[in-house]
């Protein structure tokens, strides 16, 4: 064989490689939204939420989050009720807010104070879920004490739920609710490494 | 007589005539022509209805669609002895489809009204109007004897022909006066005493008839055939041809009457005739001109030249020139009354025969002149006709023999195996079978059953491209193939879903042709023909219906290893290039292309070589493209092996031994489901060894071994019954397993009705 003929043999091999790179690339591309979101979700892989003040139709109240074994996350408020989360599910750990979480009105409380309890975890998969159906996840820009946020849309959209995060970072500084029953938010007021075994 | 007594009785009581064979035969075909006509009523339907179109219309869009085609095969198969003009018959037809559209429309309404599901409701409105419309087809539309008789020809011969009669070149004439006595003249001198003219004229309106009578009259040269209209030049052709060779004339031409070409040439054109046994003269060869075409018809000429070139694999380069002679034993080869060209591609059509038939046509240069009196009969249907027709003759041509049978029967069963599917499936949607609270409903998904599982990230994939979402299930675990054909598809108006079902379905139908054609090339027709159908109907060919790449792996694949045995090479190259971009299994073709490769290379020169060498690392390359990707969009060329391990492939040494650890500690359902996995791995092996007895090449059985055993490593069998229906020689296995006939049954039967029970349970199970 010559090296002409294997000259040819590379160029034909080039010429596909070269083909599949550029058909794969008439691929859509991911929007913007979705490159931050995934960049989002980074973060909050690499940390974890300690304490949060939540805003709940004007009480304020604080609430702690830290983690169980199996996977599980517990969540204390200020007001002494307990919430444990178990991927995106939420149990009451006393009796009253069980039976009261049963209508809509209360389940949606309960949904609500899980979703602004400060859980990174919580925040990531709700994110991987979106970015998993498509739908858009950078719904606009905000301010968090005085810092440039965006609003990331998490979970389905009803109830609403954003988180928003740093322009620059991305680092998680508050989040919203808005439902039929329930308007909340909640500030940030401190978080840890994903390592330091502490929040959640 | 006491059989027409009660034929005579029979009649008086208003009973049915007994069935003949015939009639037996014509309801068979009937019935498979209207079994695929409802297969594409329904899938019309659906797909309306699926695109937000109105039930009713959509039914209407769908019926029109299927009657058109029903029409067509109904007229060229089933009824074929009723032979009658197209419009009529059409009109016929279509009357009697309007008339079962209205039962369809009425029973379709009624059922939606007692709510129904509306494809169960199509399905019955369809099922109800059928007798309606066979029964109109079969007594009045395509009737016996509805065709009018064709007109007689009348032959006009004063003298008789010579004794020993040499050549006879025919002279097609329509509003020709001016140039007939000059032709006539011309060729007897061209012409020798025992060589004879034949006028074939379309009752030319300015009396070219009546002057040819009088040449036949005066010079006993030349014998007159009146055609009652003109129907063409290519029917004028085969009369002449006809009468000629029942002349006995041992040559016969064809010269056009307008001094175009010169008579003082056909001489050279017997000669060479006599000698290759077709000649044509060429304006195009070497040697040749024609400066009687102005820019513009020498465009339209050249370009049609090379196109008919070019689809007909022709080494011609004049084929559609008029002036052509013929050894009789050509003429007689070509079968005279098989050929349906009628314009220009009369010319093509003939030369391609002859030259199929191992006829090498000799081209005679020739200047072609101006035309000397009259108007020319070139016109733009003739040119349109020219367009459809070259690439039809390479077809009908690629499809005719033992091939176009099997052809024909590895489609049947295709259409037959994806009914039962797509029935199944909807039934088990319409039935919300086993209980699921998130069916959708058939009207707003109707292929969500054939895009459940991986269908929706390849739709994810194809709407908004890669997205690594770190340490989770991310997309780029999906090959690019599916999203971009569907993509494409898209862009014209399908949905997603409908383009992806859509191309999983037809890459199906190729992949079955490509699989009988490369598994002919190891064991034989036979064998090929039932590793098609096999394929066709295997339990977990449902997943061949899904939107999922499976069945455009087993065409790339499929067809990669059949042109590769051809020695087409390049050919080769492009479908493995394909493989590698809808499934990494398929960098596995390059054990058994290289090892044919490698068994050719003495014989092969250094272009072949270098093709051999690009097809085998054709699909590699691909996936080497799709890395580069990667690493440009992510930063990381293994994006798809780092999303996989999200799903728990993760190849590992000990991979099999915890694939086996997983099947014994598997919990209830999920362990039922595992074994069902791990049984077809099983099947999947018995059937390469199998394969490897029969006499398929080891390279592909070790390939086949290879996809199936593989993936075990990263610790699971799930899927594997899946993975393993690319394995090409599996198929070679269940044909060599089925050769005898209560096998074949066995095998056919058992494979129907795991396929029913598969696409049944399809969401109960990811394949």
């Amino acid at each position: 064989m010559t090296l002409r003929a294997a000259i040819r043999a590379l160029a034909g091999v080039a010429a596909i490689a070269a083909g599949a790179y550029f058909l794969v690339s008439l691929l859509p591309h991911p929007s913007p939204g979705e490159r931050i979101a995934v960049r989002a979700l980074d973060v909050l892989q690499q940390h974890r939420g300690t304490r949060v003040m939540i805003d709940l139709g004007g009480k304020r109240l604080a609430a702690r989050c830290r983690q169980l074994p199996h996977w599980r996350s517990l969540v204390a408020l200020e007001d002494g009720s307990r919430l444990i989360l178990t991927g995106t599910r939420v149990v009451p750990l006393d009796g009253e807010r069980m039976l009261a979480g049963r209508t809509e009105a209360g389940g949606q409380l309960l949904s609500a104070q899980a979703d602004l309890a400060g859980s990174f975890q919580l925040y990531s998969k709700e994110l991987i879920g979106r970015l998993q159906n498509g739908r858009p996840v950078v719904v606009g820009v905000d301010r968090v004490r005085g810092i440039p946020a965006l609003r990331l849309r998490l979970g389905r959209d009803r109830p609403r739920v954003e988180l928003l995060v740093s322009r620059r970072k991305l680092q998680p500084l508050a989040a919203r609710y808005d439902g039929r029953y329930v308007h909340a938010s909640m500030v940030l007021l401190g978080s840890a490494p994903a390592s330091s075994g502490r929040g959640c | 007589m006491v059989e027409q007594r009660t034929r005579v009785e029979r009649l008086r009581r208003g009973l049915p005539r007994e069935l003949t064979g015939a009639d037996v035969s014509c309801f068979a075909r009937f019935a498979a022509v209207g079994g695929l006509g409802y297969a594409t009523n329904i899938a019309v339907f659906m797909l309306l209805v699926g695109t937000g179109a109105h039930h009713i219309a959509a039914a209407g869009a769908a019926w029109t669609i299927a009657a058109l085609q029903n029409f067509g095969l109904n007229r060229a198969w089933t009824f074929r002895d009723g032979r009658a003009p197209v419009v009529g018959q059409g009109v016929r037809f279509f009357g009697v489809s309007l008339v079962a559209l209205a039962a369809n429309l009425l029973v379709l309404t009624a059922l939606v009204g007692g709510g129904t599901p509306l494809v169960l409701a199509q399905v019955l409105a369809v099922a109800a109007a059928l007798p309606v419309n066979y029964a109109g087809s079969r007594r009045w539309a395509f009737r016996r004897g509805a065709a009018p008789a064709p007109a007689a020809t009348r032959v006009y011969a004063p003298h008789p022909a010579p004794e020993r009669l040499r050549a006879v070149f025919c002279v097609p004439t329509y509003n020709e006066r001016r140039n007939l006595r000059p032709m006539v003249e011309a060729l007897r001198e061209a012409l020798g005493p025992d060589d004879l003219v034949v006028v074939v004229d379309d009752g030319s309106p300015d009396g070219t008839g009546a002057l040819a009578d009088h040449l036949a009259d005066t010079t006993g040269f030349v014998h007159v055939l009146h055609r009652p209209a003109k129907e063409g030049l290519g029917r004028a052709y085969l009369e002449g041809f006809r009468y000629a060779l029942g002349l006995g004339a041992r040559l016969v031409g064809e010269i056009d009457c307008d001094f175009s070409h010169d008579p003082h040439d056909v001489p050279r054109l017997i000669a060479a005739a006599e000698e290759n046994g077709l000649a044509l003269g060429s304006r195009y060869a070497a040697g040749g001109s024609a400066p009687g075409l102005g820019t513009a018809r020498r465009l339209v000429s050249q370009g049609g030249n090379v196109y008919a070139r070019a689809v007909l694999g022709l080494g011609v380069h004049d084929l559609t020139g008029g002036f052509k002679c013929y050894r009789r034993d050509v003429l007689e080869s070509i079968d005279l009354d098989s050929v349906r060209s009628n314009g220009y591609t009369f010319q093509i059509e003939t030369t391609f025969r002859a030259a199929r038939r191992a006829f090498r046509p000799a081209e005679v240069p020739i200047e072609f002149g101006e035309r000397a009196e009259g108007a020319s009969k070139m016109s733009a249907p003739i040119a349109v006709e020219a367009l459809w027709k070259v690439p039809a003759l390479r077809l009908s041509a690629a499809l005719s023999g033992t091939r176009a049978r099997a052809y024909r029967t590895i489609l049947l069963w295709w259409a037959g195996s994806r009914i039962l599917v797509l029935a199944t499936v909807l039934v088990v949607q319409a039935l919300r079978w086993p209980r699921r609270s998130w069916y959708p409903s058939i009207a707003d998904h109707p292929f969500a059953l054939l895009t459940a599982w991986d269908g929706r990230w390849y739709r994810m994939v194809g709407e908004r491209g890669y997205l690594v979402v770190p340490h989770h299930q991310s997309d780029t675990a999906f090959f690019p193939l599916v999203p971009l054909m569907a993509n494409a598809l898209h862009a014209v108006g399908l949905s997603f879903d409908a383009a992806a079902v859509l191309i999983a379905n037809l890459g199906l139908a190729l992949g079955l042709v490509a699989l009988y054609e490369l598994t002919r090339t190891w064991l034989g027709d036979r064998m090929g023909l039932r590793a098609a159908v096999y394929a066709a109907i295997f339990p977990t060919s449902y997943v061949f219906s899904m939107a999922y790449p499976e069945s455009a792996v087993l065409a790339a694949m499929a067809l990669a290893g059949a042109f590769a045995a051809h020695g087409r090479w390049r050919a080769a190259a492009v479908a493995a290039a394909v493989a590698g971009l809808a499934r990494p299994e398929s960098i596995l073709l390059v054990l058994p292309l290289a090892v044919l490769a490698a068994r050719r290379w003495r014989e092969s020169d250094e272009r072949t070589r270098a093709r051999s060498l690009a097809a085998i690392a054709a699909a590699p390359a691909a996936i080497a493209g799709l890395a580069l990707y990667h690493w440009r969009t992510f930063g990381d060329p293994l994006a798809f092996s780092t999303a996989q391990r999200e799903w728990g492939r993760r190849l590992s040494v000990d991979g099999i031994h915890r694939a086996f650890v997983e099947l014994s500690h598997s919990p209830g359902t999920y362990n039922a489901w595992l074994f069902r996995d791990a049984a077809f791995c099983l099947v999947f092996l018995l059937c390469l060894w199998l394969a490897l007895r029969a006499g398929v090449p080891a390279s592909w059985t070790l390939a086949g071994a290879l996809i199936v055993l593989l993936p075990l490593w990263s610790g699971s069998f799930t899927s594997d019954a899946r993975f393993g229906m690319v394995a090409l020689p599996v198929y070679s296995g269940l044909a060599f397993a089925g050769r005898r006939p209560w096998a074949d049954l066995a095998i056919r039967l058992a494979s129907l009705a795991l396929l029913t029970a598969a696409a049944a349970t399809i969401l109960m199970r990811w394949p």
